[in-house]
């Protein structure tokens, strides 16, 4: 035999042959007695040196296989996509979904831009209840009615006991008078 | 590599290639009696308990869906037949015992006559030890690489890096073994 299908058996023994290679090599493994012998002889040698224990080329296991298997009806699966295609299909669609159902939802709260603008308001508010005098008794940015609706949810919120709620608008007080 | 390959394989089968598998059986017959046989160790039994788990794989070849590697699904076929071998044995023990006469009219009885044979056995003891020998006579270098690759089971990349050379020089230094090894085989095979 040449000793560059050897070589090359040697490698498909090991997973280190290209694939198209590899197919073709087994092909012809399948077709040719003395391809078939040293592949079997090669695969000895690395049964022995593994489990140090000796085997007798089984020449005939394929085809026994083969033939127990005569009787069997033909597989036969309508090919589909690959299963890794289909799961990041699923996952993107999925993510995509995710996001578009958090920015609608979102949509109301994003309008002030200034984290602060709720506090801030209410600030202005209590100054405004406390100072009668001020010249500027209404908030610098807003609605007023808006501070309203926020001093009365905050209020609100907190005599009702919502878990997780602080008492918010008592510390803008505190805060205040000092 | 090697699961692209078995990757279109499997898919060959499935469209109906039968001869495909047996390319497969070929490529995984020395890995799954291997595997068959840490828990059986009558050699005979365990090339039995092989040729079941390839019949398993080719009925159960229609809902393999590629989830996990080829070998990997294989794998899990061949212990769960060798442990439910193992444990029918154990609550059926004198169904198994077969006269050799009886054995003899199977179509594995060559491979009984051969392997089991005190001439069979002494056979493979012969291999083992020759195997043995030629792998002690290598030069450290082919000694080395081939261990690194048989019995870690390392890639060539791996093997390069740890011997610091090429990974041509490693393809070269494995085949090199292997042949030495092939030589001394061939004689007792005849």
């Amino acid at each position: 035999m040449q000793e560059d299908v050897k070589q090359e058996i040697s490698l498909l023994i090991d997973d280190e042959l290209p694939k198209s290679s590899a197919l073709r090599l087994f092909e012809q493994i399948e077709s040719d007695e003395e391809s078939r012998a040293q592949w079997d002889r090669y695969n000895l040698i690395g049964h022995a040196i593994r489990s140090g224990s000796g085997i007798l080329p089984d020449v005939e296991f394929v085809r026994r296989v083969g033939r127990a298997l005569e009787n069997e009806p033909i597989v036969f699966v309508p090919a589909r996509r690959k299963a890794g295609f289909r799961r990041k299909a699923i996952s993107t669609a999925l993510a995509a979904s995710i996001a578009l159902i958090a920015i609608v939802a979102l949509q109301p709260w994003s309008a002030p831009t200034d984290r602060s603008f709720g506090s801030l308001a209410l600030a202005e508010y209590d100054r405004s209840q406390t100072n009668p005098e001020s010249s500027h008794p209404r908030t610098r940015q807003g609605d007023p009615s808006l501070n309203d609706y926020l001093v009365t949810h905050n209020e609100t919120t907190y005599l009702v006991g919502t878990p997780g709620m602080l008492p918010y608008a008592r510390v803008v007080t505190y805060n205040a008078k000092h | 590599m090697g699961e692209q390959i078995d990757e279109e394989l499997v898919r060959r089968v499935q469209g109906g290639d039968k001869k495909a598998f047996d390319i497969l059986v070929r490529k995984y017959q020395y890995k799954i009696v291997q595997l068959i046989s840490r828990y059986i160790k009558d050699s005979s039994e365990a090339l039995d308990i092989a040729q079941e788990t390839f019949i398993k794989a080719y009925r159960a070849l229609p809902n393999f869906r590629g989830e996990s590697a080829f070998y990997t699904w294989l794998y899990r076929i061949a212990i769960n037949t060798a442990k439910n071998y193992i444990a029918t044995r154990a609550r059926h023990p004198a169904e198994n015992e077969i006269d050799i006469d009886v054995a003899e009219q199977f179509e594995t009885a060559p491979r009984l006559k051969d392997q089991e044979t005190p001439e069979g056995v002494a056979l493979t003891e012969e291999l083992a030890w020759a195997i043995q020998v030629a792998l002690a006579e290598l030069p450290d270098e082919l000694r080395t690489a081939i261990s690194l690759r048989e019995f870690d089971g390392m890639s060539y990349d791996d093997i390069a890096e740890a011997m610091n050379c090429p990974v041509g020089t490693v393809r070269s230094r494995i085949f090199r073994a292997r042949e030495a090894i092939d030589k001394k085989l061939k004689t007792l095979l005849g």
